[in-house]
């Protein structure tokens, strides 16, 4: 019995050792199944994350080079709207641009035409107030139903039929230049992509910062050089030095501002024993100031010569010049002519500034006020009726100052104008000076009042002292 | 930089329309700019009665004053004008030295100026 029972009993065991393995064998293989289907799933996961980095990579790199090669701010703005465009399922979207205190929709793809219109957003304003307080990319799921933006009509205008948005804000130099709306109808779309939208966005941020930073360059740069071209024009223009004159010193400087203002002076010789005098403003400054003052020049240089009297010189001059001067451009100048043989003086001023004649001998001054308009406010008729001309006769030690604006309007610190009181004070009290140290003193008392003030115009004077 | 302020007011004299466009401040060659703006946007709209009200201009440089000598001549020929009221001495001074006051008209009052477009 025991013998035929040994083998059962060996048997059972056997079998029950055999169903043991059977079970953990079972198990081993399906949790190897599932640690497959895990790594399988994971190895799913990392490819997806791989392609998601690919694309990523891939849109960044085509962003980086498309939007660095933009030259306008508008057609990079444009690219930055397509590059997101691109990636939103339903095409549709728009970009705001900050105007003053504004966010205005300048581009949209899919937005209603009457929307776009309206799509004008104070500050605080809606969807822009939201983003614009969160400082982030902002996903709302339901526009329709968030309490704050359900409120504005413009957003749902321009949200049209979808419900859901996203809003990028584009911020350059810590501050929002721009926002990105992107519209669809489910937020988990968004919600996916955000590292990617949010990726395109710094993209767009540095392209935006780049693109400013070069058009302040490129304008510096222009600006830069009209300045130096108004300077090279104004410089041409301007007597090389001083007329060596029988019986009289003669001197004359220009002082110019930064932004070189339209002023001019010359010496021009009338006959063998007249020089005229001239000095002049025209309105506006830089280059197209300049380019009237050449015209003025020009003009003039070829209608004084012979004529000996200054009215009928800047009729002349006002009728030749009015008919090519832009409207609004006027030009200021007061005209004389000094006989260096009989020592008169006659003059008329076409809208300048008086002259001031210093009598030494009286030890008086007198402002050379006589009637006249600039030239070029009109066409001849009621400038040469209005225009008035007279004649002085100079003695040994008589002073003329012919300024511009810039001398009495220079301003100091304090916003004060140095005025035509203290330039008259400065010619009486340097009665005795010869022409060039006074215009010297003239000179050194604008610069020292106006101290570290700016200058904003030319400084210009002409000095003659009859010796 | 001080800026400059501008709005304007509507007349209805019955036989005509007069805008009346106030400026205070600095015209200066940042501001006037926004001057030219607003008197353009008048003229091309048929706005040819214009009386700008000065009171409380601090400055007018030469541009700004270029710019009604244009508004001037633009709507002369339309039958209109450009008149000024209250003007500061300083301006005043100004506008005789360069002669504007023989081509533009000068009034002490706004109802002065209106009355006159009458």
């Amino acid at each position: 019995m025991d013998l035929v029972r040994e083998p059962l009993v060996l048997g059972g065991v056997f079998l029950l050792l055999l169903i043991f393995l059977t079970v953990i064998f079972t198990a081993r293989v399906v949790r190897g199944r599932k640690e497959i289907n895990r790594l399988n799933d994971n190895a799913e996961a990392l490819r997806g994350s791989l392609s998601l980095a690919e694309a990523e990579l891939n849109l960044l790199n085509e962003a980086v080079r498309d939007l660095s090669c933009v030259v306008t701010k508008k057609d990079l703005l444009v690219l930055i709207l397509k590059k997101f465009i691109k990636q939103t399922p339903s095409r549709k979207g728009c970009l705001l641009v900050k105007e003053g205190d504004n966010f205005i929709c300048k581009l949209a793809s899919g937005i209603d035409k009457k929307a776009l219109r309206e799509a004008r957003f104070k500050s605080g304003e809606g969807l822009v107030g939201e983003v614009l307080r969160n400082l982030a990319p902002t996903i709302i799921k339901d526009i329709r139903v968030h309490e704050r933006i359900k409120t504005s009509p413009k957003d749902s205008l321009l949200a049209g039929e979808t419900k859901t948005v996203l809003s990028l804000p584009l911020l350059v130099g810590g501050k929002v230049e721009g926002i990105v709306n992107l519209y669809g109808e489910e937020a988990s779309h968004f919600e996916t992509n955000l590292r990617l939208y949010s990726t395109l966005a710094s993209q767009a941020q540095i392209s935006i910062q780049n693109a400013n930073f070069y058009l302040q360059m490129a304008e510096k740069q222009r600006m830069q050089r009209e300045l130096e071209i108004a300077r090279d024009i104004q410089r041409l223009l301007l007597p090389d030095g001083s007329p060596q004159l029988p019986g009289f010193d003669i001197v004359g400087s220009n002082i110019s501002a930064e932004e070189v203002g339209g002023d001019y002076y010359d010496y021009i010789p009338v006959s063998a024993q007249e020089l005229g005098l001239v000095i002049g403003d025209v309105s506006g400054k830089g280059v197209p100031a300049g380019l009237v003052m050449t015209m003025v020049r020009t003009i003039l240089r070829s209608e004084a010569p012979g004529e000996r009297s200054p009215k009928e010189v800047l009729a002349r001059v006002n009728r030749l010049l009015y008919p090519d001067l832009k409207p609004g451009t006027f030009i200021t100048l007061f005209y004389a002519i000094l006989n260096t043989e009989n020592r008169s003086l006659a003059w008329a001023r076409a809208g300048h500034d008086p002259a001031i004649l210093y009598h030494q001998a009286k030890g008086e001054h007198e402002l050379l006020r006589d009637e006249g308009m600039a030239l070029g406010m009109d066409s001849g008729e009621m400038f040469s009726q209005i225009i008035e001309e007279s004649t002085v006769q100079l003695n040994s030690g008589d002073a003329l100052i012919l300024y511009t604006d810039g001398v009495t309007e220079a301003m100091n610190p304090k916003e004060e104008e140095f005025g035509l009181e203290r330039l008259v004070e400065t010619v009486v009290e340097n009665g005795e000076v010869a022409a060039e140290p006074l215009m010297k003193r003239i000179t050194e008392k604008v610069t020292k009042f106006a101290g570290s003030a700016k200058q904003h115009d030319d400084i210009t004077l002409i000095v003659l002292r009859a010796k | 930089m001080i800026g400059c302020e501008i709005s304007t007011r509507t007349f209805d004299l019955g036989t005509r329309i007069v805008q009346v466009v106030d400026v205070s401040g600095f015209l200066d060659a940042h501001t006037s700019s926004q001057l030219e703006n607003t008197l353009n946007s008048l003229v091309e709209a048929g706005d040819y009665n214009l009386i700008l009200d000065l009171k409380g201009l601090d400055y007018i440089n030469s541009a700004s004053l270029g710019l009604l000598m244009g508004i001037a001549k633009r709507v002369r020929p339309q039958g209109g004008d450009i008149r000024l009221v209250n003007l500061s001495e300083k301006i005043n001074k100004i506008i005789s030295v360069l002669g504007f006051s023989k081509v533009l008209k000068l009034f002490d009052q706004t109802k002065e100026a209106l009355t006159s477009f009458k």
